[in-house]
């Protein structure tokens, strides 16, 4: 059975991911009211996400504003399908055993 | 784990992964940026209509001060126009869309593989000539009387339609859906209005029954979008938004 990727398999990071899986690239104040996060929480989860190489992180300036956006990787889009196929395998296998509540 | 918390992970599992799709019907539809631009072409269409028929009285009646700052102002408009078209447009509209985005942050939708292509490039430039060859023939064989104004309309919707739908095309996966209403009402009022005249400007407004039709369902099919994107956003917000305690970074994490 497949091991669930730790980057991905986290509430938060799995949501950020599959926000940037949709589209192609997201700023940061787009992720933060979105995800209703504190501003702390998200630089820390995509810290995360950007050192493990699932997220691209580009800094800009529009005029004299300092712009950061964000991309999904190569290695981002294949660990979010490689998480939900892992989770599939699981329901799969928990399915086909009988549980102990019924 | 038992069936009724297995069902609550399936339901919470099936939320998320509802997210890519929501963000993209969102991102898809803010057309915002579009009703700003028809606003501002509006503005100068009415901006060179207004002064050409003002250098046009001015030099008629005697008035040669006032047809000459007139044409100035005319010529001023058209190189801004042209500036606006080919050069500096895209850089107003990418400021526009922050501005208006602002609290909301930006995303992009990117680029479709269609757009980019060589092809495609090599494509868009002969459609724009063809485009400007039919309004310049249409507008032409109007005002040489060959077609009468009341056709104007119906002829236009001969060459706005396919384009529309064209650009509608080649823009799938980038600008909204919504965006294909546009065509469809051109073409509906077109017949409509053929077949039965629902709004008709009459003697000198006849003009008005090309330009109204043309910005007026442009404005309605980006409004369409704009507030489909506000419902797209609500439930992306709704999908998106973390547990409780889910924002909390682990431990030894950071």
């Amino acid at each position: 059975m497949s091991e669930l990727d730790p980057h991905v398999h986290q509430p938060t990071r799995l949501r950020i991911l599959m926000l940037l899986s949709g589209i192609d690239t997201a700023d940061f104040n787009f992720l933060l009211n979105t995800l209703s996060l504190t501003k702390g929480n998200l630089s820390s989860h995509i810290d995360r996400l950007e050192k493990g190489g699932y997220v691209e992180v580009s800094k800009a300036f529009v005029g004299k504003i300092p712009h950061t956006s964000y991309r999904l990787t190569e290695k981002g889009r294949s660990g979010l399908e490689g998480y939900w196929r892992a989770i599939d395998e699981i329901r799969a296998s928990a399915s086909a055993q009988p549980t102990g509540s019924d | 784990m038992t069936r009724g918390a297995e069902k609550q992970t399936d339901a919470q599992d099936q939320d998320i992964r509802e997210i890519p799709t929501w963000v993209r019907r969102y991102a898809e539809n803010r057309t915002l940026p579009v009703v700003a631009n028809l606003v501002i072409f509006l503005v100068g269409f009415l901006g060179i209509g207004g002064l050409s028929y003002l250098t046009a009285w001015a030099y008629v009646s005697g008035h040669r001060e006032l047809a000459a700052v007139s044409m100035l102002f005319l010529a001023a408009i058209l190189v801004f126009w042209l500036w606006y078209s080919f050069v500096g447009g895209a850089a107003i509209t990418r400021r526009i869309t922050e501005r208006l985005y602002r609290a909301e942050g930006q995303v992009s939708t990117g680029v479709s593989p269609e757009m980019v292509g060589r092809e495609a490039w090599t494509r868009f430039p002969v459609v724009g000539f063809l485009f400007m060859f039919c309004i310049v023939a249409h507008v032409g064989l109007g005002f040489m009387g060959v077609l009468p104004i009341r056709y104007m309309q119906p002829v236009s919707a001969l060459y706005v339609v396919p384009l529309l739908l064209y650009l509608g095309t080649k823009m799938r996966g980038v600008g909204s859906p919504f965006m294909f209403l546009w065509p469809a009402l051109f073409g509906l009022h077109a017949i409509l209005f053929l077949v039965w005249s629902p709004i008709r400007f009459g003697a000198k407004l006849e003009m008005l029954n090309m330009l109204v039709p043309m910005m007026g369902y442009g404005l309605l099919s980006a409004l369409a979008g704009h507030i489909y994107s506000r419902i797209a956003l609500r439930r992306l917000k709704a999908l998106a938004a973390s547990p409780p305690g889910g924002d909390v970074v682990e431990e030894g994490e950071q």
